[in-house]
C-alpha cells in the first residue's frame, strides 16, 4: 500500500464520522479550502495547507480544471495520467462528495510532484543514467508570499532551468505545427535531385523547413545552395553524412517526414530529462550533449545564459555509454599519462607483447606493479605466461603527443573514471557519428578549453602551448593545475534543440527517450 | 566390474570435455582488501592473501552497489566475501564482519 493510500485511509477513518459536515457545493464547483475537514486534513497532511492563502478563492470549477489541463500539456504532462476525464465528469455533472474531493486533490498533488521531481526515477530508466531524483518540498519550491491558486501553484512549481524553458518552447512550437495542419507526409522522390535543378518537391521541402523555423531565402522549386546547406545541417545533426542530393534514401527525411505526434512525445520526454536538473543552475557550467555530440559552456550575464565556449566532442560508443550525470571539472593536467585498462591489455596489447615486448619502449609504455607501484623491468616478465589469473601489473603510457589521452586531460570527480581529454586520434572529429570512445569525452579543442579554464591564472595560452608536448617530444612528468573554482558539468542527452529560432533534431543514440517513455508508460 | 569401468570411463570423458567449463565457473573469496586502484575500464581490487586481482567493471549493472559495499568494508577494516566470475569480474560483495 502506498504511503498516500495509507494516509488517505487513516484520514478517511478519522474523519468519516464527520460525514454530516456540509460541503459548500455550488453547481459544478468544488470548494476545497474551507468546507470539508477531510479535505483540510489532506491539505495539511500533504503540506498544501500552508501554501494556500486564507484569502484565496480555493474553489474548483470545470473551467479552472481545463486551465490546469492546459498547463499540464504545456509542461509535457499527460492529463490522462491524472484521470482528468473522470475529474471533468465529476465537475461537470456530479454532486461532489468527499471521496471525489480527495480523488481530485490526490491527482492534482501527484501532478505537482511529477512536475517538480519528474514522473520516474531517472536511475530506474537506464543503467547509464546516474542523475538522482530530487526530493519534493513545497517549502523549497513555493514562496509563502506568492498568491497560490490552482493554476499559480502549477506555474510556481514548474521548473524554470535553462533546458526546461528551452524544451518547453520547442514543445509549444511542435504543438503549434500540429494545430496548423499543414505538416503532411511528403511523397519521396523517385529520382535523385541534384543541386541546381528544379523539382516540385523542392518547394515542399522549403515550406517544411520554414515551418521548422529555418530561414529559407527563396521559396521556389530550385534546389539552391541555401537549401543544400540546411539539408546538410539536418543530416549532420542526426549523425549522418550528406551527399548533397535529394533522394528517397536521404537521411533528412527522418526530420522532414517526422510524425508530429512522435516528435511531440519526444519533446515531452526532453522536459522529463530537464526535471533532473537543479532549479538554480550555476552561473557558469559545462554541458555535454551526448546526442548532438557537442560541448558547450554557458555563462549567465545579466540574467541570461550565453554560450561561452563550444567544441565538437567524441563520446562513449553504444556498448560503453558515457554516463548521464552531474559532475565537475576540478583540474587541468598537461601531458597526462594513460593507464591501459585490463580489457584492452588482454585484447590488444598482450598479443603484441608476446611477440615482441620492445613495443613497450617504442610506444612509451612502462610496467608498474599493482602492489608496490614500482616500475618493473619488462624483460623480467614471461609475457607468454601472463594470464588474467596472475597479472599483477599495469601498463602506463608516458606523456607524449601520441599518448591515448593526447596532451591535455580534464579530470572530474565521478567514480566511473569519466573525464574530458584530448586524443591522439584527432581525425575522428571529421566523422558525423562520433560515438566512438570507451566512455570518456574527447574534446576537439582541448587547448582552447584549457586556456578558457585557466584564463584567470598565470597559465596563459602561450605558456600552455609551450608546455604541451609536440610530435616527437616526450617527458617523464605531467603538469597538474588545480582549478580554484571547479566547473560544474551536466552530461546528458537532449535530442531536440532550438538554434536561432530553428528546431534541431538529434538521434537518440543511447535509446534514453525510449527507455524513459517505457518507464513512464509502465508507471 | 565392466559397469564400474564404463562408469569411470564416462566420468573421465565428462571431466575432459567439460574441464574448460568448470574453470570458468563463479567462485567465492573471503579476504581483506589491500587497495583499490583503477583504470579507464573499472576498479582493480587487490586483496591481502589472494594473489589474483579482482575487477569491478564500470559497465557492470552492480557497479555502484558493489563499490559502495567494498568501500564500507575498507573503511571498517572488515573482511569481504567476494563472488567473481571466471574472468575474475566481481559479481557480488558481502561484508564478513
Amino acid at each position: 500500500m502506498s504511503s498516500f493510500m495509507k494516509k488517505t485511509a487513516f484520514i478517511t477513518l478519522i474523519f468519516s464520522w464527520l460525514s454530516g459536515l456540509a460541503m459548500t457545493v455550488q453547481t459544478s464547483t468544488l470548494s476545497l479550502r474551507s468546507t470539508s475537514d477531510l479535505t483540510k486534513s489532506y491539505l495539511t497532511a500533504n503540506l498544501l495547507e500552508t501554501k494556500l492563502s486564507e484569502n484565496q478563492e480555493w474553489t474548483l470549477s470545470l473551467e479552472t480544471w481545463e486551465k490546469i489541463e492546459s498547463l499540464w500539456i504545456e509542461n509535457g504532462l499527460t492529463p490522462r495520467a491524472y484521470q482528468s476525464e473522470k475529474i471533468k465528469a465529476i465537475l461537470a455533472t456530479q454532486v461532489p462528495t468527499e471521496e471525489n474531493e480527495l480523488f481530485i486533490l490526490n491527482q492534482f498533488h501527484r501532478s505537482l510532484i511529477d512536475l517538480s521531481t519528474g514522473q520516474v526515477d531517472p536511475q530506474l530508466t537506464s543503467s547509464d543514467i546516474k542523475f538522482e531524483q530530487h526530493a519534493f518540498s513545497y517549502t523549497n519550491l513555493v514562496s509563502s508570499s506568492s498568491p497560490q491558486t490552482w493554476t499559480n501553484l502549477i506555474q510556481t512549481i514548474a521548473p524554470k532551468n535553462l533546458f526546461y524553458v528551452k524544451n518547453k518552447s520547442i514543445l509549444q512550437k511542435l504543438r503549434a505545427l500540429q494545430v496548423d495542419r499543414r505538416w503532411e507526409k511528403t511523397m519521396l522522390p523517385e529520382t535523385t535531385i541534384l543541386k541546381g535543378t528544379s523539382h516540385p518537391i523542392v518547394l515542399e521541402i522549403k515550406e517544411k523547413l520554414k515551418m521548422l523555423g529555418y530561414s529559407v531565402q527563396k521559396m521556389d522549386n530550385n534546389f539552391d545552395e541555401d537549401l543544400q546547406s540546411h539539408l546538410r545541417t539536418i543530416n549532420l545533426n542526426l549523425g549522418f553524412n550528406y551527399d548533397g542530393k535529394i533522394s528517397k534514401t536521404s537521411s533528412f527525411w527522418i526530420v522532414l517526414n517526422s510524425d508530429l505526434n512522435s516528435r511531440i512525445r519526444e519533446a515531452e520526454l526532453q522536459l522529463e530529462k530537464a526535471r533532473w536538473l537543479p532549479e538554480n543552475m550555476e552561473d557558469k557550467f559545462g554541458y555535454v550533449n551526448l546526442s548532438s555530440q557537442k560541448f558547450i559552456v554557458y555563462t549567465k550575464i545579466n540574467n541570461e545564459y550565453t554560450q561561452d565556449f563550444e567544441s565538437k566532442i567524441i563520446v562513449g560508443q553504444i556498448l560503453r555509454k558515457t554516463p548521464s550525470m552531474k559532475d565537475k571539472v576540478i583540474s587541468v593536467i598537461l601531458n597526462p599519462t594513460w593507464t591501459v585498462p585490463l580489457s584492452i591489455f588482454f585484447k590488444d596489447k598482450l598479443p603484441i607483447l608476446q611477440k615482441d615486448f620492445s613495443y613497450l619502449s617504442q610506444k612509451g609504455f612502462k610496467v608498474i606493479s599493482l602492489k608496490t607501484d614500482a616500475e618493473i623491468d619488462p624483460s623480467t616478465i614471461n609475457w607468454k605466461k601472463v594470464t588474467r589469473s596472475n597479472i599483477d601489473f599495469q601498463l602506463v603510457q608516458n606523456p607524449s603527443y601520441t599518448n591515448a589521452l593526447g596532451v591535455v586531460k580534464f579530470p572530474m570527480t565521478n567514480k566511473y573514471s569519466i573525464y574530458l581529454h584530448d586524443t591522439n586520434d584527432r581525425d575522428l572529429f571529421a566523422k558525423e557519428n562520433r560515438h566512438l570512445s570507451s566512455g570518456c569525452v574527447r574534446l576537439h579543442k582541448p587547448i582552447d578549453f584549457a586556456d578558457y579554464l585557466l584564463s584567470a591564472t598565470s597559465w596563459n595560452r602561450t605558456r600552455i602551448e609551450n608546455t604541451v608536448l609536440k610530435p616527437g617530444q616526450t617527458t617523464d612528468h605531467s603538469t597538474f593545475i588545480k582549478l580554484s573554482k571547479p566547473l560544474d558539468m551536466y552530461i546528458l542527452s537532449f535530442t531536440l534543440d532550438e538554434n536561432k529560432g530553428a528546431l534541431e533534431f538529434y538521434s537518440d543514440f543511447y535509446g534514453h527517450n525510449q527507455a524513459i517513455h517505457k518507464k513512464i508508460t509502465l508507471n | 566390474m565392466p559397469q564400474l569401468l564404463n562408469f569411470l570411463k564416462n566420468v573421465l570423458l565428462f571431466t575432459f570435455l567439460f574441464h574448460s567449463t568448470f574453470s570458468f565457473a563463479n567462485k567465492t573469496i573471503t579476504d581483506s582488501v589491500l587497495k583499490i586502484k583503477e583504470d579507464d575500464g573499472g576498479k582493480i581490487i587487490l586483496l591481502v592473501k589472494e594473489k589474483e586481482i579482482l575487477y569491478l567493471p564500470y559497465d557492470s549493472k552492480v557497479f555502484d552497489s558493489n563499490l559502495t559495499k567494498i568501500q564500507k568494508c575498507v573503511d571498517k577494516k572488515n573482511k569481504v566475501k567476494i563472488t567473481v566470475d571466471g574472468d575474475l569480474n566481481i559479481l557480488n560483495i558481502e561484508d564478513k564482519q
